[in-house]
């Protein structure tokens, strides 16, 4: 349990680290604004219980509009995904991969349930954040733009990032 | 009283969940309410220290370009020396005026935090209110004017970059004197948008832009950029002109901050003229006598 929580909190410093220094770093185009941090939350053991997850979500939005000076963009679409994915866990997973609490990563799930899975989520933090962002709807074709652009490669970026870090080759056959 | 329970019992991630996204919400409120963001402020101290040890690290990497840019400006600066002026004979180039009082002083100023992709755009830097830095102070760099001080820590600040939403800066044409507000439509850092113009001024491409004398937080004729191409808003009876920036927002490393000895004055005048108006408003439309 303990090993348990010292591993996600040095994931969460690590994601954090890598997004403000690394990521952000990046700037290639204005459209262009990958973000990897919220892989923590997606992550987080399927047991979760779902006040844990959310206020996982709350803080590390938090963290982030502190690092980037951004209001409350980041805490808002963190704190979405992590509701979302409270629901979307118990709706897809099959009753044994609840209770055993797995990862929520490819070895456990199979590859495509992951790859829906983050897809779904970058796409509603990226909504939430890019109009949060523009806070209007005056430039929305520019902000659809932007989370089409950014929500392409951060979903790249957190498929790559997953499996540097994750065994692939699956154990089990993919369940839900 | 046992069924609030129950009905707490069943909603509460739901519940948890609206009360965690309206303070996210309220915090986005105040933020883009430029005069009272405070949510963020209370931490810059400690973002502040990660930023200014990461900034320590790649500082080396624009050590060339930075030696570069303080070459240039030495080189400004030896041309304002007494001794690079040919003496006139009679006429003695006295530099010291009692005429001249110093209404602005510069502050030099790291970067440590910047970015140039985000629709809102700002610079972390390491000067503080301990070194005299306040609220709505002007940030230049070598080559351009940069943004203004929206939130002072201690030993930190932060910047509206120009490359803001909510950036509204004072421009006017410098051949021809006339004005506008520059603002940054979010596509491209390297540009900006001067509108306001009205459609009789005649603008030509390649015309300089620099700041009016209306702010009371930036000095006349701090270069903004040149103009780069015309066109006119949706109305059609104002130009917008889009304005290369003087300014590399991507390689930005020493900035100035900007105090002006007199916006106090200014201020007090303009915000007491403004009362006095709202006071009186028959002063200035008095009713016509009756014949």
């Amino acid at each position: 349990m303990i090993r348990e929580i010292i591993i996600q909190f040095v994931r969460f410093i690590l994601l954090v680290l890598g997004q403000v220094f690394i990521v952000n770093n990046l700037k290639l185009h204005t459209y262009f604004n990958p973000f990897i941090y919220f892989l923590f939350v997606l992550l987080l053991p399927v047991s979760t219980p779902p006040v844990i997850t959310l206020l996982c979500g709350f803080f590390q939005g938090f963290v982030m509009d502190m690092f980037m000076e951004t209001g409350g963009m980041h805490t808002m679409a963190t704190t979405l995904i992590a509701f979302i994915r409270i629901y979307y866990l118990r709706y897809t997973l099959s009753k044994e991969q609840m209770d055993k609490g797995i990862e929520p990563v490819i070895a456990n799930t199979g590859s495509t349930w992951f790859l829906i899975y983050s897809t779904c989520m970058v796409f509603t933090h990226h909504f939430v954040l890019f109009f949060a962002e523009s806070f209007g709807f005056s430039e929305i074709l520019t902000t659809l733009q932007s989370i089409l652009v950014s929500g392409l490669v951060s979903l790249l970026l957190l498929v790559l990032l997953h499996m540097l870090f994750f065994r692939v080759n699956s154990k089990e056959v993919a369940g839900g | 009283m046992r069924n609030l329970l129950i009905f707490l019992q069943r909603y509460y991630i739901f519940i948890l969940f609206i009360t965690l996204e309206s303070i996210g919400f309220s915090m986005l409120v105040s933020h883009n309410n430029i005069q009272q963001a405070t949510m963020v402020n209370a931490s810059n101290a400690l973002v502040g220290k990660f930023y200014e040890s990461v900034s320590g690290l790649t500082d080396y990497f624009k050590l060339g370009q930075v030696n570069d840019q303080l070459q240039q400006e030495n080189a400004m600066y030896r041309m304002g020396q007494l001794s690079s002026f040919y003496d006139n004979g009679a006429v003695k180039i006295v530099r010291v005026d009692s005429n001249l009082g110093q209404q602005f002083t510069y502050m030099a100023a790291k970067v440590l935090n910047n970015s140039v992709t985000m629709r809102n755009n700002y610079l972390t830097l390491n000067r503080g209110s301990i070194h005299g830095v306040k609220k709505q102070m002007g940030v230049v760099s070598p080559s351009g004017l940069v943004g203004v001080v929206m939130n002072v820590s201690p030993h930190y600040c932060t910047v509206l970059s120009m490359l803001n939403k909510n950036s509204h800066i004072s421009a006017k044409i410098i051949e021809n004197n006339y004005f506008g507000s520059l603002e940054w439509n979010g596509d491209d850092p390297r540009n900006a948008t001067l509108k306001d113009i009205n459609k009789h001024v005649e603008v030509k491409l390649g015309q300089t832009v620099v700041t009016s004398s209306y702010s009371t937080v930036f000095p006349e004729g701090i270069p903004i950029g040149k103009i780069q191409k015309v066109g006119f808003d949706p109305g059609g009876n104002f130009y917008e002109l889009k304005v290369k920036l003087s300014t590399d927002f991507s390689s930005l490393s020493s900035v100035y901050i900007i105090t002006n000895l007199m916006k106090d004055e200014i201020d007090l005048l303009e915000e007491k003229t403004k009362g006095l108006g709202e006071k009186i408003p028959s002063a200035n439309n008095p009713t016509p006598a009756k014949p």
